[in-house]
Order: C-alpha cells, then structure tokens, then sequence
C-alpha cells in the first residue's frame, strides 16, 4: 500500500520538476535551500568551532575591550564572536541547522493533522464535516505566532514544545485543502465503483484518496516552510522558543540587541543568514504554486 | 441571498468564531502544570493561604462553570490580573491599544500607498526584466524577518547616521511627559495633534518612521504581489482586449477599466494587512521600545521586558492570553470587513 502511494507520489514529482527545472526563481531558491541543507547536515564537520556552536563559551578572545567576548570579525572568526566568546559562524551553522530541523518537522506534522482532519470531514461528510471544519475555522483565526505563544507559554521553551506548538497551529490550511481534495475524489467514478464493490472505508481513504489528494498538499507544504522558519525564529525572538545553549537564528537576533549600538555583527549576519533561508523557502513555494494553481494557470 | 441575510449569517459565524478562541485559549490556561493559585500567593506562602486564594480564584469549582465565570468577567471587562505587573489585563489592554493601532495604521497606509503602483507596474509588462526584479524585490520583503529588519534600520539610520532617533515615542522615554501632551485618545501621535502641540507630534511621527518602515516591509511585498495578480487576471479578460481592438489607449485601459476591478481584491488584502500589523507589533514595539503598546505587553508577560523579573520566570499567562484575545478578535473582525467590502465593491459575487 505505502510503495504503491510511493510510487504514485514519484511519477506526479516528474510530472512537475521538467517545467520547474525552467523556472529561474525556483532554480535560484533550489539552490539557495541546497546549500543551507548541506550546511544543517555537515554543520558539526563544516563549522570552525563546532563545539562552540553547540553552546560552550570561551574566555575573551580579542584584544580589544569588547563586552562580554563580543569580538570584530577577524581571521580566526570571519564574522566575528557573540557574547561568550563564541565563533557566530559556527553559531549561524547550528543556528540553520535548528531552524530547517524544526521548519520541516512542523510542516509534516502540519500535515499529518490536517490529512486526518480533512480526509475524515471531506469523506464522512454531514455532521462530522461540519463539525471538524468549524473548529478547523476557529484554529484558522488564530494568528499563527499568538497561538503557538499561547501554546509555549504553557508547555515552556524548548525544541519539542516549539515544534507541538507549531504543528498544533499550522494544520488548518492543511485540513482544508484536503476536506475539498476528499470531496472531489469521493464522487469519481473509480471510488464509486470501489464504494460499489463493497471496499471498506479504510481502503478507500487510503488508496484512492489520499495518494490522489496528496499533491495539492505538497504544494501547500512549500508554500509554507518560509513562514514556519520565520515563526520558528520568531518565537526564539521572543524568548519562547529553543532553550539557550542550543543555537537558533532567533535567539541571536535577540541577544544582539543589546550590542546593537556597539557590535553591528552580531545582528547582521544570523539575520542574513535567516532571510536568505526563508527567501530561499519563498521563492520555491511561489514557483511551485505559480506552476500548479489550477486558478493561476488558467487564467495566465 | 440579499445584502443583509449574508452580513448577518457572516457576522454570526465571527461571533462564533470569537467564541471557539474564547475557549481555546481559556482551556489552555487550565491544562497549565501546578497550581495557579501559587503565582499569585507570593514567596513562601503557607498552605491556608494557598487553599484561600485558591478558592477565592474559583479554581475548586467544575471547568465548565469556571469558564461562564470566565465569560462573564469579560463581558464586563475583566480579563484577570497581570501577575507581572500587578494591574487589571483590561487597564494593560486599553493603555496598550491605541497606540498600537496607530503604528499597524501607519503601516497600512504605507503598504498600500507603496504596493499598490509598484503592483500596477510589474503588471504592465508581464515577465519583463522590471517584472522580474520586482517578483524578487517583493519576495525579499516577504522573507525579511520584522525583527532583524528593525534593528537593522537602526543600525544604518539611528546609530549610523543619526537622522532618526533609536528608540522611544518621540525619542525619549520622558518625551510625553515633558510635554505635557493629555490624554486624550491615548495614542501619543493623535493626542499630540489633537492638543496643538505640531512640533510635538512631528517628533513623535519622526521616531515612528522606522518602525513604521519595519512593519510595512512584509505587508508591501504581499500588496505588491496580490496588485499584480488581480490587475494581470483583469488585463486577461474580454472586455479588456475589445477596448485595445479599439484603440484605446493604454494607459486610459489601465486607469478607466482595469484598474477599477482589480483594486476590490487589493483593499480586502489591506484590510487583512491592518490585523497582520497588529501581530507584527510584537516584534517591532520591543525593538524601538515603544510603550505602551500590545507588543511590548507581550515581552513583559514573558519576564523579558520587565524590570521585576515574574516569579521564576512564570510566563503571565492572563497577559499573553489577553493580547491574544484583543488580536485575534481584530482579526475576525477585518476578515469579516473585508468580505462585506469584497461585496458591496463587487456586486457580481453571486453567494
């Protein structure tokens, strides 16, 4: 059952990367997103200090009276240390590897509430529908970042509860798009005719449903890794996000706020590295759904 | 469906809306671990003062009957008390709001007056150079997180070159006070209009500009992409090609009967982009220490931005709860203006 959701996931991805592959935008946020998973990957090899980009501190490198380590970019540390004299480099590294970790670790589970949510109103429909879709209404009037606020403000900082936080705000989309692909596949002639020959419910959801509802879903998901890294880095930003000695773009940001008078560093660069990784998102999400609205393609 | 079946079943379905966020965020604050009668007993409280401010908070009753209390203090105005800073949430709230309003005010403005011809003309020639510069210009501005390009612009224009103060309304924290700007309307700017004092206000508008800016990044980008598609899915239609067979002029096109069309979608995006600006005075209000305002509430409720550090870091959950609250129901509200003025702009919509 799973290869054959498999396989059928792979012959609608050939179907879309030939007229991507043309796409300068998509091309350009490929690559963009290629280099910053090659750097969450290798971060612990690639980063000049990777125990400081793990979080231990060291003595005040620089000669110069700075405050709290904070030290001009120089040969040893090309873009400079942040307090506790930690290499900001091998911070930033750590730093994208949290961020995409948490960014499509939310996306899935996103989407794993949604699909559930969605399949059960579109397929069930009547009662059930209408009662999934109007909670699926109140979550969607949340403003994302408020509600994973709320959310981490009670289940406290840290990674796991970052990514609960966002998940249990992110799925609504999610369960719409897949209630209206559930609505508009269950009146196929093929499900009927699988309704007909008496194939349980569970069969039908999951092998003709869900492998065809699957695609609109995965344009979704593009669409909306840049926003959840920016949630993500936001609510760091706030201080309701990782816990300290784990490296994260919006923690940093924050931290640099009190040097910002003093040490431009340690506010650009994370930041640079942070708006590069949502373009990045960005321009793939738009190219993808460019490419694939029904709407969008119509009409253009 | 006539006008005013559709206003009222819309304006029920926000009610109801309202309410289910109601609940959610009261049940969240019941699953919190611990008693919540210990943040509020003080250090070192002895079990009888435990167990009398546990039952004066109400919490031995049933969740349910705790929740229409809940209920029915709100709709007399009374969200709880502010554990961090030992105020009624409401008093925050009220304190906060005005100006808060007015920055998300300004930021709208902004985008709309910046988005809207930079949209128009990335339609005009679709997949142009200049189309493409500002497919990715718009898209950087998505991508630039509020909080980085604010401290970013302070770097440059505050620290750098001076020319906008760093931080405060009106550049300094005693700036209202020393000039004895009332109270009026509580938004720093307005009272200062409205009072006479121009000079004063011409200051408290130049410490805005940053933050302003910094607000209107990300919604500018979304008009300018939302302008381009609604006036490229207009420029598409019959009606347009039968004015260019008849030699009508392009820019009269543009102005008389494209743009006329396109524009309903754009405002109802404004309309969201107004409660989005909202959000996003959480992350600029901090930046630019603008106080009084929701943003900066939110960074007291976490422990970060208070001087008196909350017990143990306790987050103060009836604050955060309190914004949330005030924001969200900002949100329903500008969904449901913008559908009412998606229909009354565009009377075709059949519902």
């Amino acid at each position: 059952m799973l290869a054959d959701t498999l396989q059928n996931i792979k012959r609608r991805a050939n179907m879309w990367t030939k007229p991507l592959l043309k796409d300068r935008i998509f091309l350009m946020g490929a690559i963009i997103i290629g280099i910053m998973i090659f750097i969450a990957i290798l971060a612990p090899w690639i980063s000049p200090y990777p125990a400081q980009g793990e979080g231990q501190t060291v003595p005040n490198v620089c000669p110069s009276i700075s405050p709290a380590g904070v030290c001009p970019p120089s040969f040893q540390h090309p873009f400079g240390t942040e307090q506790g004299g930690r290499d900001l480099l091998s911070r930033i590294f750590f730093g994208i590897r949290t961020s995409i970790l948490v960014s499509f670790l939310v996306v899935m589970l996103a989407m794993g509430i949604g699909l559930a949510v969605g399949l059960t109103a579109g397929y069930f429909g009547g009662l059930v529908d209408e009662a999934l879709m109007r909670i699926t209404d109140i979550f969607l009037a949340i403003p994302h970042i408020l509600l994973a606020l709320n959310i981490v403000a009670i289940l406290g900082p840290g990674l796991v509860d970052v990514f609960i936080a966002l998940g249990a705000t992110w799925w609504p989309a999610f369960a719409r798009l897949a209630r209206s692909q559930a609505i508009a596949i269950r009146s196929r002639p093929f499900v009927m005719v699988a309704k007909a020959i008496g194939a349980p419910s569970r069969h039908i959801v999951f092998k003709h449903i869900l492998p065809n509802s699957i695609s609109p879903l995965l344009v979704q998901m593009s669409i909306d890794l840049g926003a959840v890294v920016l949630a993500e880095a936001g609510l760091s930003f706030i201080g309701l996000g990782v816990r300290p000695p784990t490296a994260d773009l919006g923690q940093m940001i924050f931290a640099a706020i009190d040097f910002i008078t003093t040490s431009w560093w340690v506010a650009l660069f994370p930041g640079l590295f942070l708006t590069l990784l949502v373009l990045g998102f960005n321009m793939i999400g738009d190219a993808v759904r460019d490419r694939f609205d029904p709407r969008l393609r119509r009409q253009f | 469906m006539n006008l005013a079946t559709y206003v009222a079943r819309r304006a029920a379905l926000s009610v109801f809306v309202v309410l289910g966020v109601l609940v959610i965020t009261f049940y969240l604050s019941h699953i919190l671990p611990g008693n919540p009668a210990l943040l509020f007993a003080g250090t070192n409280p002895s079990p009888q003062e435990i167990a009398r401010i546990t039952d004066q908070l109400g919490l031995k009753k049933p969740l349910y009957e705790q929740f229409f209390i809940y209920i029915n203090g709100l709709l007399h105005g009374n969200l709880g008390e502010s554990i961090s800073l030992q105020a009624p949430v409401t008093a925050l709230l009220a304190e906060a709001l005005p100006n808060s309003i007015t920055l998300a005010t300004l930021a709208t403005l902004v985008a709309g007056a910046v988005g809207i011809p930079l949209g128009i003309l990335a339609s005009r020639s679709r997949n142009s150079t200049l189309d493409n510069v500002l497919r990715v210009f718009s898209m950087g501005l998505v991508a630039l997180p509020y909080f980085w390009l604010g401290l970013l612009l302070q770097l440059a224009f505050a620290s750098g070159l001076h020319i906008f103060p760093i931080a405060s309304y009106g550049g300094s924290l005693f700036f209202i006070s020393q000039n004895n700007i009332p109270t009026i309307t509580g938004s720093y700017l307005i009272d200062a209009i409205l009072s006479g004092r121009f000079s004063a206000a011409a200051q408290i508008l130049w410490s805005m500009v940053l933050p302003v800016i910094t607000l209107a990044a990300f919604p500018t980008g979304v008009i300018i992409r939302q302008t381009r598609g609604a006036m490229l899915a207009v420029l598409n239609q019959d009606y347009i090609r039968t004015a260019r067979a008849y030699g009508i002029p392009n820019s009269v096109i543009e102005r008389k009967y494209a743009l006329k069309n396109a524009i309903s979608p754009v405002l109802v995006a404004l309309a969201l982009v107004f409660a989005g600006s909202l959000v996003g005075t959480v992350f600029i209000e901090y930046i630019f220490f603008l106080q009084p305002g929701l943003g900066f509430l939110i960074f007291q409720a976490t422990g970060v931005g208070s001087t008196t550090t909350s017990l143990a870091g306790a987050p103060d959950y009836s604050l955060i709860q309190g914004v949330t609250i005030v924001i969200t129901v900002a949100y329903v509200v500008m969904n449901f203006v913008a559908d009412v003025l998606q229909m009354l702009i565009d009377r075709r919509i059949k519902l």
